[in-house]
Order: structure tokens, then C-alpha cells, then sequence
């Protein structure tokens, strides 16, 4: 649908414009004055869920949101600052892999991915709940805020879990670790100005939802590689392999589907007009993949060297908003696909055909099933 | 009798009605719902409204990606079933 306040830009260069545009700013402030409209109408308390949306990175503009943006990089954003952590990542990986290896078959997603990521995220991060359950929801209803079209039942939902979220994590001290400093602890210690450590909290929740889409890459990517072929697989145990593709393979399997922005004053990009305050609705799909291509977890797999070499993308998004956690991810994905395929050269899927997640804003297998071994 | 189909269609009409100040005169249930020009705001709110009426779990995007308020209607069937 195309209605009065929306367009829907399915072209890849047009889609380049649009993301880093000046006049076309995320929706953040907008989401507030939504908020607040909601609160009236619906006679809500949303003071949580709106303290959140004001410390969503990709919400952020300005000072304010430099210097966070300052602050993470230099901690947890670059290859240098997440060496020291290199050796826990390493031995979490090969625990993780040791419970899968009595397994027959197993689903890759929730028996190695999710606790695995989880792990390393939350400790890298400083982030608990006594309830894993509870903690789930909550970075799951915070990766919901970038649904342009919220459904009021999910605001309900978030208030509580946010609530929740702020009550135990603001009471409990943050542990150190052996490899470092957590990235809570070390904007407590040091706040950065104009957070205050509800904020701060708010904000790396934020991160932590963010460092679900690498949750989603690795398992569509590990999809990927094993429908790719027995060749394909027998590359992947290679660091360098991996490291010389790992772009393309990104390309390959990024989960977002759409990304919205809205006009801040009337502006033509390209060949189109956007009035002040319509939203600009960045279908990654369609830009990365084409208009006609089904879902590209579908597709029939092509590997030979002309697709490989083809590595442009915004999965990380662009400009001021460029995703934080981009190195760590790349660093994770580099560290597990050589591993497991060297561990399991063997794997093959259950189901050739992917159980994909319902989810309008992300692109992903739900479960991963696999046999280990022949 | 008024069937499912039909009530969920009134229900509907008289919801955009209300947010899009079109009269339910002018919206038949084959109308175009781009042309009717519902703000993100209204499409939230009415999908509040569906399931707060009908008890299911219906989402703004399905509104937002219908064409018509029978396409929506088929879909909110969908959702009791």
C-alpha cells in the first residue's frame, strides 16, 4: 500500500541516497510524538518504552548521540578493542560446540547460536536478568521498536518488560571480567553527558537488540553454505576463505527487510519527491536482490567467482547510523564458520526448504536443523 | 443474520471512517485503501481496535499492506481461524 504519509523505495541506488540523506532523519522523534499520542488516546503509561526510543542509536541525532557513538566504538567497536576479549570469545565458541557434539541432529539455532551469542553479547555487554525468559522478551520487544507500525498490544507488552528490565538491572552491580571491562560498566563508571543511568541502561539494551541481527546473519549464513554444496562447505573450514567472502556472504544473507526514515523538509532524491514528515519505507530486499527475486533464502545458490566478488551492501546500514556492532559481528562470523564446519564437515540440512521467522522487519531462518555427521 | 464477514466489514468501514473523516458512503469494500489516505497513526489505532473488538492478535502491517478493506477483512478472518 502507498498512502498519503508513506513511499517504498526498492531501488538500490536510490536506496543509497535515502539512507544517509540529510533531509530523511530516522523516526525517532516522531515515534515520541506517536508515543504520546498513543499514551492520550489510549489513556498509557509509556515512560519506559519512551526512554528507550530516546536512547535507540538508530533513532539518535547529534551531539548527544556522537558522543555515545564515540564512547562504544572506542570500547567494543573496533578489531583492536575486542582483541582482548579474543581468547573468552574463543573458548566460549569451542563450548558451545562441545554440547552439540553427542548430537545426532540438532537445531543449530537453539542449541549452539542462541546460547552462544547470548553468552558472549551479555557478558560482553554487562547485561543479565535473573530470568533468561524474561531478559529474551525484553531485547526482543526492544528489536520490535523498528517496526514502523507498532501495534498498540506490543506498547502494552514493552512497558512491562522495560519496567521490569529497569528495576533489576539499575539495583544489581555489573561484574568485571577477566577479559575486560562490560560496556555497562564502563559508561556507569564513566557516564557520557546528558545519560543518566536509566538512560545508559536503556541504551545498551538497545545494543544488545541490535546484536540480534547477527543472530540472524550467521544462522541464514550457515544455511547458506550448507545448501551451497559439498565444494562450498569444504571451503568454509578456511579462515582465509571465509575472511576473503565474508562480505559477499553478508550480502548474502542479511535479515533486514526494511528500514525507515522519515522527511524532515520537502526534498527530491533521485527522481522523487518526499514532502516534510511523510516515511520512506527502504525495502534492503528489493534494493539488494531485485524487485522480481523471491525470498533470496529460496533462490537457487550461485558460487561461482563473479557472485562472490560481489560485495556491495548496506547491511550495516550507512553514514552516522552505521551499525556499532559491525566489527564484532564480522569478528564472531569469521571465528564460528571456520570452526564448525572444520568440527562437523559432514553437516547437512534436514530440510532443504528454510523455516523462515513471520516477522515483517527481519529476514530469517526460525530453526536450523541439521545432521552433524553422516 | 449478519454473517462474521459482515460485521468485521462494517466494523471496519465505520473505524477508517472515523480516523480518515471519509463517510462510510464513500467507502465500499472494494474502495482502494491508498486513496483514502490513512495516516501510520490511524492504521495503528484501527488494528488496536480489531483486536481489542474481535480478540485476535491482527498486526498494523496487515492494514498497511492490504489494498482493500475486503483484503483486510479476509485476513482478519484468517487470524480467528
Amino acid at each position: 500500500m502507498r498512502s498519503e504519509d508513506h513511499h517504498i523505495v526498492r531501488d538500490m541506488a536510490l536506496a543509497k541516497q535515502a539512507i544517509s540523506h540529510g533531509s530523511l532523519i530516522s523516526k525517532g522523534h516522531t515515534l515520541i510524538s506517536f508515543l504520546d499520542e498513543v499514551q492520550d488516546k489510549c489513556n498509557l503509561d509509556l515512560g519506559n518504552v519512551s526512554c528507550v526510543v530516546r536512547n535507540f542509536p538508530f533513532f539518535m541525532e547529534g551531539e548527544r548521540h556522537t558522543q555515545m557513538r564515540q564512547r562504544v566504538l572506542k570500547h567494543m567497536g573496533t578489531v583492536a578493542s575486542l582483541k582482548s576479549w579474543e581468547d573468552y570469545f574463543d573458548t566460549s565458541l569451542r563450548k558451545a560446540l562441545n554440547t552439540i557434539d553427542l548430537d545426532q541432529e540438532t537445531d543449530l539455532v537453539s542449541a549452539f547460536i542462541d546460547p552462544f551469542l547470548q553468552e558472549i553479547t551479555c557478558t560482553l555487554l554487562g547485561l543479565t536478568m535473573e530470568d533468561p525468559h524474561k531478559f529474551r522478551q525484553c531485547t526482543d520487544l526492544a528489536e520490535m521498536l523498528l517496526d514502523p507500525l507498532l501495534p498498540i498490544r506490543a506498547l502494552k507488552q514493552m512497558e512491562a518488560a522495560f519496567t521490569d528490565f529497569f528495576e533489576e538491572i539499575l539495583s544489581k552491580e555489573i561484574k568485571e571480567t577477566g577479559s575486560g571491562s562490560p560496556l555497562l560498566a564502563e559508561l556507569l563508571k564513566k557516564p557520557v553527558p546528558g545519560y543518566t543511568k536509566k538512560d545508559t541502561c536503556a541504551f545498551v539494551l538497545v545494543v544488545y537488540a541490535g546484536t540480534l541481527a547477527l543472530r540472524y546473519t550467521l544462522a541464514n549464513m550457515i544455511f547458506h553454505i550448507v545448501s551451497g554444496g559439498e565444494t562450498i562447505k569444504a571451503q568454509a573450514v578456511s579462515k582465509e576463505w571465509v575472511n576473503t567472502h565474508l562480505e559477499h556472504l553478508i550480502r548474502d544473507t542479511m535479515a533486514v527487510r526494511k528500514v525507515s526514515r522519515m522527511a524532515k523538509e520537502n526534498c527530491r532524491i533521485g527522481e522523487l519527491d518526499f514532502e516534510k514528515g511523510h516515511t520512506v519505507f527502504i525495502d534492503m530486499q528489493a534494493a539488494h536482490y531485485g524487485t522480481e527475486a523471491e525470498c533470496p533464502m529460496h533462490k537457487g545458490k550461485k558460487w561461482d567467482d563473479e557472485t562472490l566478488d560481489n560485495k556491495t551492501h548496506m547491511a550495516f546500514g550507512k553514514g552516522s547510523h552505521y551499525c556499532l556492532g559491525a566489527n564484532f559481528s564480522k569478528f564472531i562470523l569469521s571465528k564460528v564458520l571456520p570452526e564448525l564446519f572444520t568440527r562437523y564437515p559432514d553437516m547437512r540440512l534436514v530440510n532443504t526448504t528454510p523455516d523462515l521467522m513471520e516477522h515483517t522487519q527481519i529476514l530469517s531462518v526460525r530453526t536450523l536443523k541439521c545432521y552433524m555427521r553422516n | 443474520m449478519e454473517t462474521e464477514a459482515q460485521a468485521i466489514t462494517n466494523f471496519l468501514t465505520e473505524k477508517i471512517s472515523a480516523y480518515s473523516k471519509v463517510p462510510v458512503s464513500e467507502l465500499p469494500a472494494d474502495k482502494a485503501l491508498e486513496d483514502i489516505g490513512l495516516s501510520s497513526l490511524d492504521i495503528v489505532m484501527i488494528s488496536g481496535e480489531i483486536e481489542d473488538e474481535f480478540d485476535i492478535e491482527i498486526d498494523p502491517s496487515v492494514i498497511f499492506d492490504s489494498k482493500t478493506i475486503n483484503e483486510v477483512v479476509e485476513k482478519v478472518l484468517k487470524s480467528k481461524d
